[in-house]
């Protein structure tokens, strides 16, 4: 069931209450998580925090404290699986809210009137009508030996209706869960519960901007609908300005400034060398393919053309000479049409601190990703706090490692050729005896890599590779044997549609290798035992030729 | 006639005797005090004693002869000089040499390796050594004064890292002193801290009965694998 | 015997080197000691009596023995303040404990206390609380509000497993590894003090 108010519905029913909130992996996740336990925190609401990657936790986690209270929130998990059945939790009163932006919703979840209530707005999701997807007698073929006594016909004709009702229904189904994708952020929907309780600050601001910019850094939202939902917090992020101008009549130094601004997209520019930033920012390094020596001349004269000498673009960005630090970013934009960087810029939320500390929320959202994804959850959740801005930073380092790791396992693929296209999609396979396989054995770092190798192909042989979906895999590092595997839509593909949640699960069926299901809450990674790995990408290319055929 | 004399003797080296009693102990159970008074100081022996020549390691003669020349621990040194059976010597760590050094510049002296206990063996000397007792005294109080600037400097600005390379030529009198310094300076920063402030912490001994825990299992893994 | 004076010395420089654990106990050297000041007080005994027989028959006896005894009687009171110091300092040590670790200990912590250090800690905890009772009205806790309190609620991070924990107001909270609780402040600082919970601060 939908909630409609949020706070009515949702936050009036947890007061006094004790509640669980189990909270997804993603970045998205915990700053919706900060957001809560501010709100919670200012109420004295008694809740207790468990980190979940897996739907194995939520099933653990729900039997471990089910009993301490009536309300669970589930903050970027539970949405897409019907989470009664899947994690049976014992209590029978236990009031599930979930706050997903994966889509689309289990039609369990979204019609379960009584426990399961969810958080998340919906925008033109097609979700099938209850009626064409529930109905009384739907498992029941009881009924029909009942009435021996009537007309042979209507039975008949009632036995016809309800096997086209059936297979109505199992096509509607496998429309509406045909693809992945996701919805608004769950950071801005809390966002907007604290502004209707008019508990909001700059920092839950700060928070909802990272949720958002975290969502763009995954290509999990077109850049309009960033752009659309950036003009909304910038309207709010005015709106706090005058507030706290009007309160203080000189302003505090050490209080939270924010700003946004057309800015370089370049990665962690502030925090690197121009040159490391260029290299390792996705669309700058395909655009000039930075692997290759050519692409490296290009490289330096471009840097000839922008005015700036070599020495200063090695040089830590915050030591550059002030000249060239404050006029960068307009030089690069006027070359941008001449050496069509059409990515160079992004709208992009900054954040001041005193004199010290500034931050782009785009490079936050990617280094609090990096400490996630090394499996530390609790130290991510800390390096969003600003007393703790040493966590932050060992992000940003550990980001960049990663970075160059990926940027070098690109070029030895590239070099070596070992990116294959099957005609309907295209594959590359990291041995285990690579260099750094570990690092790339966890699901963030593999995807990271798997877009990067996906623009560097596509940047190399530009004909119709930019329609094929990408398929990776890696050695595990948690499950050792098995190979991680994550399947991306095409560069053409804007939105965030991926079907390869629905193509790993058949493939697994048709060719029958052993697999680890629901290792992770992502929907487009999965675990396949690494001797079968060939017979599960012969699977997938025979799934996609039947897609295709179908279309 | 003869026992009168001794008597009278007896009587003289009792009242001398007490005048010469030095301080026996200031807190009983301080460590630290006792490893103090365990200090080797030198003495020469002032008249024979007999039965104690086992107290002379290179000599295997049953009675201490007279002016020979031993190394003594501090407190049987004191007790042995009341007895008048002693002299103290000055040690070289209060010699004339250490006190123009000390005069010179005190700060760069290895206090911890000329006499770990240097204030400390010095008050006890002071009265041991009547007749030096002003020497030392001003040697002590020049000492202290040249090297003052230096510790409170240190406890407050040195990084904790590198507390054991700071304080190597610390005596323990001063290391104490550091420590103490530096331990207010961490209060102060972490009352500044606001998010230290309110935090309400584990125990320390917690934290190192943890530590050593985690240590001990570490080994033992690394032993059996 | 001066080389006695550094069995005892040896004791004491334990006590210097671990100043907030116990190590075993040292029966050994103890039992050396006490056989060493066994042997002096003997052989000052036999020394006393070698004067009251010379006295008494009036001969020239020894006078220098003086010199001997009090140089054994002050070796003996010396390995006795050793003792003392050793014997004190384990127990400032245990004392300590009662303060960190609360009226309870684990096995690993009474591993090294002797049967008699086990029944000092129970009668000084009994000690204890008699005294934080007998304060105010109803008594004051006073390991409790070590600092003063900004909130009638903390976040705490469990760093260790301990099961079930029953809050004030009967509801049962499950205390598992890697989870984060928000709980009243009051009860969670025995908690937090021992080790089990961690105070989150933002």
């Amino acid at each position: 069931m939908f909630v409609q108010d949020l706070k009515t519905e949702f936050y009036d029913v947890l007061v006094n209450q004790r509640v669980l909130v189990l909270c997804g992996a993603d970045v998205d996740a915990l700053v919706s998580c900060k957001i809560l336990q501010y709100l919670f925190q200012c109420d004295n609401i008694l809740y207790t925090l468990v980190p979940v990657t897996r739907k194995q936790d939520i099933t653990e986690a729900l039997e471990k404290h089910g009993e301490t209270g009536r309300y669970v929130v589930l903050l970027n998990c539970g949405g897409t699986f019907d989470i009664l059945e899947d994690c049976k939790p014992e209590n029978e009163n236990l009031v599930f809210f979930i706050a997903d932006a994966h889509r689309p919703f289990n039609v369990y979840n979204v019609y379960n009137n009584s426990q399961v209530r969810i958080l998340s707005p919906t925008e033109n999701e097609n979700i099938p009508g209850f009626e064409d997807v529930f109905r009384d007698d739907m498992d029941s073929d009881a009924e029909e030996e009942e009435e021996e006594g009537r007309d042979l016909d209507e039975i008949l004709e009632r036995k016809r209706q309800k096997r086209a009702w059936i297979e109505n229904r199992n096509r509607l189904l496998f429309d509406y869960t045909q693809f992945n994708y996701f919805g608004k952020a769950t950071s801005l929907t809390m966002f907007e519960l604290c502004w209707k309780m008019s508990r909001d600050s700059t920092v839950i601001l700060w928070y909802a901007i990272i949720g958002l910019s975290d969502q763009l850094v995954h290509r999990r939202i077109e850049s309009d609908k960033y752009v659309t939902e950036c003009g909304l917090l910038q309207g709010h992020m005015t709106r706090h300005d005058q507030l706290y101008d009007q309160n203080s009549s000189e302003s505090n130094v050490n209080s939270l400034k924010l700003s946004f601004d057309k800015e370089l997209n370049l990665i962690f520019l502030k925090h690197w060398t121009l040159l490391e930033s260029m290299r390792h920012t996705q669309h700058f390094a395909c655009r000039f393919k930075m692997w290759t020596v050519r692409g490296q001349k290009k490289i330096y004269e471009f840097l000839a053309e922008l005015g700036v000498p070599l020495s200063q673009c090695k040089q830590i960005f915050a030591s550059m000479d002030i000249t060239f630090r404050s006029s960068i970013k307009e030089w690069i934009f006027k070359l941008a049409d001449k050496y069509s960087l059409d990515e160079i810029g992004a709208f992009c939320f900054s954040a001041n601190l005193g004199y010290k500390h500034k931050f782009n929320a785009l490079d936050v959202a990617t280094a609090v990703n990096t400490i996630l994804d090394q499996g530390d959850f609790f130290k991510a959740l800390d390096a969003l706090s600003w007393s703790r801005i040493e966590i932050l930073e060992k992000g940003i380092e550990a980001s960049k490692t990663k970075l160059i790791s990926i940027f070098q396992q690109v070029q030895t693929f590239l070099e070596t050729r070992q990116i294959a296209s099957t005609g309907r999609y295209l594959y590359a396979v990291l041995q285990e005896s690579t260099p750094n396989s570990k690092l790339f054995g966890k699901p963030g770092a593999l995807e990271d890599l798997a877009h990067f190798l996906q623009a560097a192909y596509v940047a190399r042989k530009s004909r119709d590779s930019p329609l094929f979906p990408m398929v990776v895999a890696a050695p595990s590092v948690t499950f050792p044997g098995y190979s991680l595997v994550i399947g991306i839509p095409p560069q053409a593909e804007t939105s965030s549609r991926n079907l390869f949640a629905q193509v790993f699960n058949q493939a697994a069926v048709h060719c029958s290798s052993a697999i680890q299901k629901d290792a992770y809450l992502q929907e487009n990674l999965i675990l396949v035992q690494s001797e079968h790995s060939r017979q599960f990408f012969e699977a997938i290319y025979d799934l996609l030729c039947s897609v295709d055929g179908r279309d | 006639m003869h026992r009168s004399l001794n008597q009278s003797s007896l009587e003289e080296s009792r009242i001398r005797r007490s005048a010469r009693t030095v301080c026996e102990f200031e807190e009983y159970f301080s460590c630290d005090e006792i490893l103090m008074l365990s200090e080797r100081t030198p003495v020469v022996v002032s008249k024979e004693v007999s039965r104690l020549g086992f107290l002379d390691p290179s000599s295997d003669e049953e009675n201490l002869k007279k002016n020979t020349k031993l190394e003594l621990p501090l407190w049987l040194a004191k007790h042995l000089y009341n007895m008048y059976c002693v002299d103290i010597q000055l040690p070289e760590a209060f010699s004339s040499y250490s006190v123009n050094v000390m005069r010179a510049d005190s700060s760069i002296v290895d206090l911890k390796r000329l006499q770990p206990n240097y204030y400390q063996v010095g008050r006890q000397l002071m009265a041991l050594l009547p007749a030096e007792a002003q020497q030392i005294s001003d040697l002590l109080v020049t000492t202290y004064k040249g090297r003052f600037r230096k510790i409170f400097d240190c406890a407050q600005n040195a990084d904790i890292k590198e507390t054991d390379k700071v304080t190597s030529s610390f005596d323990n009198e001063e290391r104490a002193m550091f420590f103490e310094g530096q331990k207010v300076q961490l209060d102060l920063q972490r009352w500044r801290d606001r998010s230290q402030r309110n935090k309400i912490n584990t125990a320390d001994l917690v934290v190192n009965h943890r530590k050593r825990k985690r240590e001990a299992l570490r080994e033992t893994n690394s032993s059996t694998a | 015997m001066t080389s006695l004076a550094d069995q005892g010395l040896s004791l004491v420089k334990e006590i210097l080197r671990c100043p907030d654990y116990l190590q075993p106990m040292r029966e050994d050297a103890l039992r050396n000691i006490f056989e060493e000041m066994r042997a002096l007080n003997e052989a000052n005994q036999k020394d006393v009596r070698l004067i009251s027989a010379a006295d008494s028959e009036r001969s020239d006896g020894a006078p220098d023995v003086h010199v001997v005894l009090y140089v054994r009687h002050q070796l003996l009171l010396r390995l006795r303040r050793c003792i003392m110091a050793y014997l004190d300092g384990r127990l400032k040590v245990i004392r300590e404990f009662r303060w960190a670790f609360g009226p309870v200990l684990t096995k690993d912590l009474k591993a090294n206390m002797t049967d008699g250090e086990q029944k000092w800690f129970i009668d000084y905890s009994a000690s204890l609380g008699r005294y934080m009772s007998s304060i105010g009205e109803t008594g004051v806790d006073l390991l409790q509000h070590s600092k003063p309190p900004k909130s009638l609620y903390v976040e705490v991070r469990v760093l260790e497993d301990y099961g079930d924990f029953e809050t004030e107001d009967g509801q049962v909270v499950v205390l598992a590894k890697n989870s984060t609780h928000f709980l009243e402040r009051s009860q969670c600082e025995k908690l937090i003090r021992q080790g089990v919970l961690e105070h989150v601060v933002t």
